[in-house]
């Protein structure tokens, strides 16, 4: 499905003192099957935009358009349950919306909601399952005995079951230690290869964004502040440093090696280990002083 | 969902009401919920509602706003207005409509008892406007010191409830998140039939339970690792202070009151 966003604007509690403008005239365009990363510092709008996608929030002003759904100012309730069915959302620290008595009632959960016939649900349940590395073990269990990690599998797999053509992960990997965090975002760079979901990443971490995405929105003070090619967007620093954020930890080593040295390095998406054959041989070449 | 949940969420701001003393508010305000009450002719609760009008006026906040924060109520006062309107049964006949007549006596009964009903609920609004949380609680524990000396436990009490006011807000937007998950999850909290709408809260109670307990433990072993050993020996951070500002809004307050009594009959 398609999403563009046309001229969206949206304000936090009207006509209050405090009313807030969180989005400012928002113009962007995702298209079907791309991995596309949204980046902003605290308080730039990312969770704010991410929630006009599935029919959470809708704009004051300007319109969503996601595959054949309009979303604006005036809709109506009813059209918004197909829409997510289509759109599933992973939440910051999304094993907090855990609630069931055991793991397969609550990965079960969203299915119910939908109205999925029965005899589907436990070829979903077992495929959702599958995908987020839990063996069938867990499905009796309560869900509240689990570890951080696998209650966060757990509720991403009552997201996944529900078989969305969008996935929109808002910080997927907040408060997982590193080998978790890189576990969970290959698991979802996976499902995007493979399904080719369309996949939009919220995040912080520019090396995340770096890393998976086909193209990045950098949101600043709820205005698309950049928008481009990860390539693009972190050749521009000082750009970059006006919307408070680094360039990913790479990039930084890159440019640093190319300015010691005057080498001419670019990154292509290397492996650590091609990186640094790359390094070599071009320091060999250049005969370091 | 917020948008309706202002009744008394504070505003800041450095209007005269909002500089007076949280003690001073506090008398004001609980006395003249009593007086309130005293009112029996037009002139008395015109006076009561000048003052009231002058007090809005005053916070320097927009009266559209006060109005709308306290929507919930204006039904309250319409139906208690309607109510006294059909039942008191008192004076001359005004109209009669299919059997029912509406007298003369139930107009003003009913206007007076909604017209009370109303400075109540302003007047306290204004309070809670213009004082912190934090202020309120403070004054609540002053002015309750005295029963100390009686063993009432003043300071938890005032602890419990700033405890709990703190976390309104918290709650709230835990709500908010919790209830946007489950509604990607194809919950549907405003369509279908009561059960299931009793049903579909569940899922929002269940976690909300888990993270309010979790974050009662959390702020329980920061508090005990800061030291906190309940109020004995314990000092304050703002100390509250009569100022000049306060004598004077206290003695103009008590010649209302004198004019208020001596306008009723």
């Amino acid at each position: 499905m398609d999403i563009q966003f046309e001229r969206v604007s949206y304000t936090y509690q009207m006509n209050t003192p405090f009313s807030y403008q969180a989005l400012k005239d928002i113009n962007m365009e995702i298209k079907t099957g791309e991995f596309v990363a949204v980046v902003g510092h605290t308080g730039s709008g990312k969770s704010t935009l991410l929630q006009h996608i599935n029919g959470l929030l809708l704009p004051t002003e300007g319109q969503v358009q996601v595959g054949d759904f309009q979303l604006s100012r005036d809709n109506k309730r009813q059209d918004l349950k197909k829409l997510r069915e289509k759109v599933g959302v992973v939440f910051q620290y999304p094993e907090h919306q855990l609630f069931e008595e055991t793991v397969e009632r609550d990965i079960s959960f969203g299915l119910k909601n939908f109205q999925i016939p029965a005899e589907e649900t436990q070829a979903r349940i077992a495929s959702a399952l599958e995908k987020v590395h839990l063996s069938d073990d867990v499905l009796q269990k309560s869900p509240f005995e689990l570890s951080g990690g696998q209650m966060r599998r757990v509720a991403i797999a009552g997201v996944l079951a529900m078989d969305p053509e969008v996935l929109i992960l808002d910080e997927p990997t907040a408060g997982l230690d590193p080998k978790g965090q890189h576990d969970v975002m290959n698991m979802f760079y996976d499902l995007h290869k493979t399904k080719h979901m369309t996949t939009i990443l919220v995040t912080h971490q520019m090396n995340h964004a770096l890393k998976y995405a086909d193209y990045i929105f950098v949101l600043a003070d709820g205005r698309v502040h950049m928008e481009g090619s990860p390539e693009h967007i972190f050749s521009q620093v000082e750009s970059l440093e006006e919307a408070n954020l680094d360039i990913p930890d790479i990039l930084s080593l890159i440019n640093q090696i190319n300015q010691k040295f005057g080498t001419d390095l670019c990154y292509k998406r290397q492996k650590p280990d091609e990186l640094a054959k790359e390094i070599m041989e071009q320091l060999r070449e250049n005969k370091p002083l | 969902m917020k948008s309706f949940m202002i009744i008394g969420q504070y505003v800041p701001g450095n209007s005269l009401i909002h500089r007076l003393d949280p003690r001073t508010k506090l008398i004001v305000i609980f006395t003249f919920v009593i007086i309130v009450f005293f009112a029996n002719n037009s002139w008395s609760y015109g006076w009561l509602t000048l003052f009231a009008l002058i007090l809005v006026l005053l916070t320097r906040l927009r009266i559209g706003y006060i109005l709308k924060g306290i929507t919930p109520v204006w039904f309250l006062i319409f139906f208690t207005f309607i109510l006294h309107l059909i039942i008191t049964k008192e004076g001359s006949v005004l109209i009669e409509i299919v059997g029912f007549t509406i007298h003369e006596g139930g107009v003003l009964q009913g206007l007076t008892i909604s017209l009370r009903f109303f400075l109540l609920v302003l007047v306290t609004s204004l309070l809670t406007l213009t004082t912190s949380p934090m202020e309120i609680t403070d004054a609540i524990e002053e002015l309750l010191g005295p029963l100390k000396k009686i063993k009432v436990p003043v300071h938890e009490l005032a602890l419990m409830m700033s405890i709990s006011l703190r976390f309104i807000p918290t709650l709230l937007d835990e709500t908010e998140k919790i209830s946007k998950a489950q509604a990607s999850r194809g919950v549907d909290l405003r369509t279908g039939s009561i059960k299931d709408r009793i049903y579909a809260i569940v899922p929002l109670l269940v976690p909300l339970f888990i993270s309010a307990f979790k974050r009662a433990e959390e702020l329980a072993m920061a508090m005990e690792a800061r030291g906190y050993r309940g109020s004995e020996g314990r000092t304050k951070l703002r100390q509250l202070q009569f100022k000049s500002l306060d004598f004077i809004a206290m003695i103009i307050y008590v010649l209302i009151i004198i004019i208020f009594f001596s306008l009723r009959n």
